[in-house]
């Protein structure tokens, strides 16, 4: 299926992402995953806390399809044919970066507020 | 009771799916469904443990179906405005084509609906036929619009008007061009080879038929007419 062009050009104005698009973002920057390992790496980031289930995965899948974060991968490019994987796109790699970097500012900012405690140098 | 639920659980995965719109159905039905079944496959193997994970499962149905309907409702109100004439058609071809199916599987509700329709519209064309004859059709006279038909009344409430009403009508109202007088009567038609009993009338006929235009036939008389026409000439 090829991927349909996002309805918002500027990666902006798709910010701030909601946590499940942003997890699932992050484990598909990471390389395709059909449906069920993304929803293993998401629990592997949330640190077991979080399960996220398939409405929610699903859901979110649908929407990122219509916006061209993500696009499905071409068949046989896994080692699952029964399965559907999906890939990052090149738009959804932008947005996930500029939210990234707009949390980054964002803890940056709490630890000058003394809201969390400072990084240690390296 | 854990046996009876523990048999309708595996179900559970296909009517969660119907929280959910068509189109999402169609696109991610499978995996919801493999995805559901994997899950409940890791969960612990008690009953506590599977109704736990379908806990799950239907909490998070319930928190992503409300979003999914309004995904497929902008995408449809986004697709709706550029929807080519040709669905309209379609629909239209589509939902007539349904009607007549419903219709010949229910030939005895076919037939009350024909005789229904063919009892209003017969009466409905009978009267509008009788409404447009007495209401709508002119007179088969030219200025038919123009033609006033004036009664009188005697003093007692007898209907007719005198002769010398009559004149000082003809004489004194500038209002009409031409006044007539008749007065309608049954005669016998005699002399013919068969004789026949005719509305005629008596009175300034000529005249009326000066006002109505000189090829009118005056007389409503017209089957003898028809086989005499001296009936109309000779009435005066």
């Amino acid at each position: 299926m090829p991927p349909r062009p996002p309805r918002a050009r500027r990666p902006e104005e798709l910010l701030p992402l909601t946590p499940a698009v942003l997890h699932i973002l992050l484990a598909l920057a990471a390389g395709e995953r059909h449906g069920y390992a993304i929803a293993q790496d998401v629990d592997a980031l949330a640190g077991g806390d979080v399960r996220m289930g398939p409405g929610t995965l699903y859901g979110s899948l649908q929407r990122m399809l219509a916006a061209a974060l993500v696009d499905e991968a071409p068949a046989g490019g896994a080692d699952d044919g029964a399965r559907r994987y999906y890939r990052i796109t090149a738009f959804g790699r932008q947005v996930l970066e500029r939210e990234l970097a707009r949390l980054d500012r964002v803890v940056a900012h709490a630890r000058v507020r003394r809201l969390l405690p400072r990084a240690e140098s390296t | 009771m854990t046996a009876a639920l523990a048999r309708r659980l595996p179900r559970l995965p296909r009517l969660l799916l119907r929280a959910y719109p068509r189109a999402f159905h169609e696109r991610f039905g499978d995996e919801f469904v493999a995805f559901a079944e994997t899950r409940l496959g890791e969960a612990r193997p008690t009953m506590l443990g599977t109704l736990r994970c379908w806990a799950a499962l239907v909490a998070d149905v319930a928190r992503s179906a409300p979003a999914a309907h309004r995904h497929a409702l902008g995408t449809r109100r986004r697709a709706a405005p550029s929807a080519p004439r040709e669905d309209v058609m379609d629909t239209l071809r589509h939902d007539l084509r349904f009607a007549l199916r419903a219709l010949a599987r229910r030939p005895g509700f076919a037939a009350v609906v024909a005789l229904a329709l063919a009892l209003g519209i017969g009466a409905n064309a009978a009267i509008f036929s009788v409404v447009d004859a007495v209401l709508r059709q002119t007179l088969p006279w030219p200025h038919a619009d123009r033609l006033v038909d004036v009664r009188g009344a005697a003093s007692d409430g007898a209907p007719g008007l005198s002769y010398p009403d009559f004149l000082a009508l003809r004489d004194g109202v500038r209002a009409f061009d031409e006044i007539g007088v008749a007065r309608p009567q049954s005669v016998n038609l005699t002399g013919v080879e068969r004789p026949d009993r005719l509305a005629a009338a008596f009175g300034g006929v000529a005249a009326l038929l000066a006002l109505v235009g000189a090829g009118a036939c005056w007389l409503p008389a017209r089957r003898a007419a028809r086989t005499d026409p001296r009936v109309t000439l000779g009435a005066e």
